[in-house]
């Protein structure tokens, strides 16, 4: 690819699945064939691997998730200018089936001993501001990859603010990550009530079923301020799949 | 036995010092970007430790955890992450350029 530059050569390495036929973007969409490219490492593992799509019915998985059903939970909650923004904004949705890895935690000099075993984890998803990209794990349902969506829309909107204040030689308005975590998570718990979904951590609402937003950001504190203090640590290479990727988002 | 064993530690004592020079330039050197957007900050502190092999394709230098890719390129992460939810992950493709590992594209995965 001589015409490529090298950042667009790393680019086209990666597993794309836009050549794939199937039912991607398709709103009645219940089920689809198991995918495609094997994801390991960040976005592709060692050699990109792209398999082509299973076409026996052993190879066919119901999804928890799905655009139409999506689109249902966001309409009962108000929540459709998420879908706007995140197509103005021209991201693309990756519906991946789970992201599972093991982290082993190390301590004492150089870090070099190990501190207790390997715990499994998992991701739910991610946000990726430079490739405009937004991954929810086929782990939740309708009403958790909505509400996730309206979350993760939050951070776009945050970057798009700070981006055109930056232009302006402005001050970030979401200086750090707690306070985009912060916004984010309001935002998810009012669309959460609003689409009577249940929130997202039982401590996000008060007996009488409101927002209590000091709670919130007690949440917040505890699981986004570790950073730089984070234990060391050494995980396995992830492991995941995406199922398909959505852009433009669908809106009946 | 042995002497394959030496050069095979030799050519990844060798990759790993020229990985760790260019991730050393990266988190001397940020972009501002990084600060100015995602606040976060980054040192030498995380190159700090030793060279540890996670699996085939995935291996540690400090605290950043490396993954080959096609061609002799690498991809870096660093995680500031304790819980495995809700943390971001500084990711740097590492590239040769006219036989020179150089960064070629870094971006800020937030996690959820």
């Amino acid at each position: 690819m001589p015409s490529l530059s090298k950042k667009a050569r790393h680019r086209a390495r990666e597993p794309r699945l836009d050549d794939r036929a199937g039912p991607r973007n398709s709103l009645a969409a219940r089920t689809v064939d198991r995918a495609v490219s094997t994801g390991t490492g960040s976005r592709s593992g060692l050699v990109p691997q792209r398999k082509s799509i299973a076409t026996a019915s052993s190879d066919s998985i119901q999804l928890k998730w799905t655009t139409a059903g999506v689109n249902n939970v966001l309409a009962g909650g108000g929540g459709k200018h998420a879908v706007d923004d995140l197509n103005v904004q021209g991201y693309e949705v990756i519906h991946f089936d789970s992201y599972k890895f093991t982290r082993q935690f190390y301590h004492g000099p150089f870090n070099w001993f190990k501190d207790g075993s390997s715990k499994p984890m998992e991701r739910n998803g991610w946000h990726n501001r430079s490739r405009k990209e937004i991954a929810i794990s086929d782990q939740r349902d309708n009403g958790g990859a909505a509400s996730t969506l309206v979350h993760e829309v939050a951070h776009a909107n945050q970057h798009y603010i700070n981006e055109q204040r930056a232009k302006g030689d402005l001050d970030p308005a979401y200086r750090d990550t707690l306070a985009k975590e912060l916004d984010a998570h309001i935002k998810q718990e009012e669309f959460n009530l609003a689409a009577n979904l249940p929130p997202k951590h039982p401590s996000f609402r008060t007996e009488g079923n409101e927002i209590d937003e000091d709670a919130i950001a007690r949440y917040v504190q505890r699981v986004y301020a570790v950073g730089a203090n984070a234990r060391a640590y050494v995980d396995s290479t992830p492991v995941w799949n995406t199922i398909e990727t959505i852009k433009p988002w669908p809106w009946p | 036995m042995i002497g394959k064993l030496y050069k095979r530690h030799r050519a990844r004592w060798k990759e790993a010092r020229e990985i760790k020079a260019v991730l050393r330039q990266f988190v001397e050197s940020p972009p501002p970007e990084l600060m100015r957007m995602y606040s976060i900050r980054l040192s030498g502190e995380s190159l700090k430790g030793t060279w540890r092999e996670v699996d085939g394709e995935s291996f540690y230098i400090g605290r950043w955890r490396l993954s080959r890719k096609e061609e002799g390129a690498f991809e870096a992460a660093y995680g500031q992450d304790d819980t495995g939810h809700g943390g971001v992950e500084v990711v740097v493709e590492i590239d040769r350029v006219n036989g020179v590992l150089e960064v070629i594209e870094w971006s800020v995965k937030e996690f959820f």
